[in-house]
């Protein structure tokens, strides 16, 4: 019988799991251990994209902040990637990253995680497709959440 | 999840395709990938960098990183210290995981 916290741990760093052993190697170097208390701002809106985060343990809020305050976009739980931009060249934040609980992260610096993905594309390409699995989901958990207050906000109008 | 000093294999589970470990770190237990490591085993020595077993060490060697880490904590060095801290960080973990013990 195997313990179900293996069986979660390959859930939430499947991003790096799923990779090819040669690949994981060039990785891994790069990789460095991030924690952030509750409440803590891990990166603001329009900050220049300094380090790509999965979530190891822990809730993340992306929140919008242009207005008055902080309007919650997307709840992010063990498993999830944040700071996509830092996979862009010269890019910044979009949204604004709190943590909601002690959180612990695997985060890459922008620089190093593009350098090493541009040495080596095969790499590059297959961490790609991982992310793109997640952003995939995201995506879609982000469209239901949509047709969920679109329903909730018909319902309200037809009474 | 990193570590300065080896941990020793205590379990082993394949889930999928990975190979995981439960692997002891002093009186505290982490699941770590054994991926990058196929030939170690329980009772083995592994090195761990977030959260991936990344070089097995011999069991002489392990023992004298931890016969060096406890002679700097009789000596007041700061290195059990940034241990401690590791795990302090880890409690953001669930507590199943923190607290896991050797079966």
């Amino acid at each position: 019988m195997i313990p179900d916290e293996f069986v979660k741990m390959t859930q939430t760093y499947r991003v790096l799991s799923e990779l090819e052993p040669e690949q994981l190697r060039k990785l891994l170097p790069i990789a460095e251990d991030k924690q952030f208390r509750s409440g803590q701002v891990i990166f603001r809106e329009g900050d220049q994209s300094s380090f790509f985060h999965l979530i190891v343990s822990g809730e993340v809020a992306l929140e919008e902040t242009a207005g008055s305050k902080p309007v919650l976009v997307q709840t992010l739980h063990p498993g999830e990637a944040m700071g996509w931009s830092a996979l862009a060249s010269d890019s910044r934040t979009h949204f604004q990253a709190r943590a909601l609980s002690p959180v612990s992260t695997i985060a890459f610096s922008s620089a190093r995680i593009r350098e090493a993905c541009e040495r080596d594309t095969g790499m590059g390409f297959a961490l790609m497709k991982k992310l793109l699995d997640v952003v995939t989901e995201r995506l879609d958990a982000t469209r239901m959440q949509l047709a969920g207050r679109n329903g909730d906000l018909q319902s309200t109008q037809a009474n | 999840m990193s570590f300065e000093i080896p941990g020793k294999i205590v379990e082993e589970y394949t889930v999928r395709k990975n190979r995981l470990g439960l692997v002891q770190f002093g009186d505290t237990c982490r699941p770590i990938f054994l991926d990058l490591v196929p030939d170690a085993h329980v009772g083995d020595y592994v090195r761990v960098h977030v959260g991936f077993a990344t070089e097995r060490v011999s069991a002489e060697l392990a023992q004298r990183a931890i016969e060096q880490l406890e002679h700097e904590q009789l000596n007041g060095n700061g290195t059990l210290r940034n241990v401690e801290r590791a795990l302090e960080a880890d409690e953001a973990l669930p507590e199943t995981v923190r607290r896991s013990k050797p079966r």
